[in-house]
C-alpha cells in the first residue's frame, strides 16, 4: 500500500514537472485548413457505387414505364378516371426519379467538394 | 459523454458521406494534443512535429472506413502518429547511413542531441533524454497525455506488462534526476 502511494506521489510529481516544463505547440490557426487542403478524394465504396447505378437504372425504368402506362391508357380509354389518376401521380413519380439522380450531386455540393459530377 | 457523442456523430458523417467539414472538426478537437505529443517526441522541432501531425491526419482520413470503433478515435490516431514517427526515424537513419557509407562512423540521429533550453525545460528535456525511445513514448503518453495503461497498450501495440516495465524504468530514471 505504501509502495502504491509512493508511486502515485512520484507519478504526480513527474506529471507536474513534465506538463509545466515541456514545450507546448505554438498556436497555429492555419493547421486545420492545411490538413483540409491536403485531404485527397476517397474512392467510393464498390457496393455504394453499384447501388447508386442500380437506383439510376431503376429510376429511369420507372419513369419510362409510367410514361408508357399514361400514354397507353390515354390512347386506349381516352380521358377516363384511371388516366386522370395516372396523370395526377405522374409528376410525383417524375420528381422522385429526378430526386434519386440529383441527390448525390446535391450531397457533394453541400459537403463542400469541388467536382459536381463524379 | 457529450464529447464522445459528438465524436461518434462526426465519425459517422466522415465514414458515410466523406464529409470534410466533419473531419476538420475532428482535426480541431485532436490537433493540440497530437502536436504536443509529436513535438516532444521530435525534441522540440515544431516544423517536423507539424508535418508529422498533418501526415497523421491525412492517413486517418484515408483509412477512416477501416476504423471499427473498437478503440477510441484518439487511440487510433495516436497509433498512426507513432507509426509516422517511426517511419520518419527509419528513413532518416537510412539516409544518414547511405551518406556515411564511406566512413566507419554511422550516426544515429536522436532528436534529443544538443538540446539547449531554459532551466525548467532543461530539467524536463534531461528527464526525457535519459530514456530509451520506448520509455520516452510510454512516459509521454502516460504523463503528458494522461492516457491509461490499457489505452497506451493499444496505441503502442505492446503488452500491458511491457508498458508497466517501461513506466517503472522511466519512473526510476526520472525520479533519480529530480
Amino acid at each position: 500500500m505504501n509502495t502504491k502511494n509512493n508511486y502515485r506521489e512520484t507519478d504526480e510529481a513527474i506529471r507536474r514537472s513534465l506538463q509545466d516544463a515541456l514545450p507546448q505547440p505554438p498556436e497555429n490557426m492555419w493547421f486545420t485548413k492545411r490538413v483540409a487542403n491536403r485531404l485527397p478524394d476517397r474512392p467510393p465504396h464498390l457496393v455504394a457505387w453499384i447501388a447508386q447505378r442500380f437506383c439510376y437504372v431503376l429510376a429511369a425504368a420507372v419513369l419510362v414505364g409510367s410514361l408508357w402506362m399514361v400514354v397507353d391508357n390515354l390512347l386506349t380509354n381516352g380521358v377516363s378516371m384511371a388516366s386522370l389518376i395516372f396523370l395526377t401521380f405522374f409528376p410525383l413519380i417524375v420528381l422522385c426519379c429526378v430526386g434519386i439522380c440529383v441527390a448525390p450531386i446535391v450531397r457533394r455540393v453541400m459537403a463542400g467538394e469541388n467536382s459536381l459530377i463524379k | 459523454m457529450r464529447k464522445r457523442f459528438e465524436e461518434i456523430k462526426l465519425l459517422a458523417l466522415c465514414m458515410a458521406s466523406d464529409n470534410r467539414e466533419a473531419f476538420s472538426r475532428l482535426v480541431e478537437i485532436h490537433q493540440q494534443g497530437l502536436r504536443r505529443f509529436l513535438l516532444n517526441m521530435c525534441g522540440g522541432d515544431v516544423m517536423l512535429a507539424d508535418d508529422l501531425a498533418q501526415d497523421t491526419f491525412v492517413k486517418a482520413w484515408l483509412g477512416i472506413r477501416q476504423f471499427h470503433g473498437l478503440s477510441g478515435f484518439r487511440t487510433w490516431l495516436y497509433r498512426i502518429a507513432i507509426n509516422e514517427y517511426v517511419s520518419y526515424r527509419r528513413s532518416r537513419t537510412n539516409t544518414v547511413m547511405n551518406q556515411a557509407a564511406d566512413t566507419s562512423e554511422i550516426l544515429q540521429p536522436d532528436p534529443y542531441d544538443g538540446i539547449s533550453a531554459t532551466d525548467a525545460r532543461m530539467d524536463a528535456s534531461t528527464l526525457l533524454a535519459g530514456l530509451s525511445e520506448s520509455e520516452r513514448t510510454v512516459a509521454l503518453l502516460f504523463y503528458l497525455e494522461d492516457m491509461p495503461i490499457k489505452e497506451i497498450a493499444k496505441v503502442t501495440s505492446m503488452a500491458e506488462g511491457t508498458i508497466k516495465s517501461h513506466l517503472s524504468r522511466a519512473r526510476k530514471k526520472m525520479a533519480k534526476i529530480q
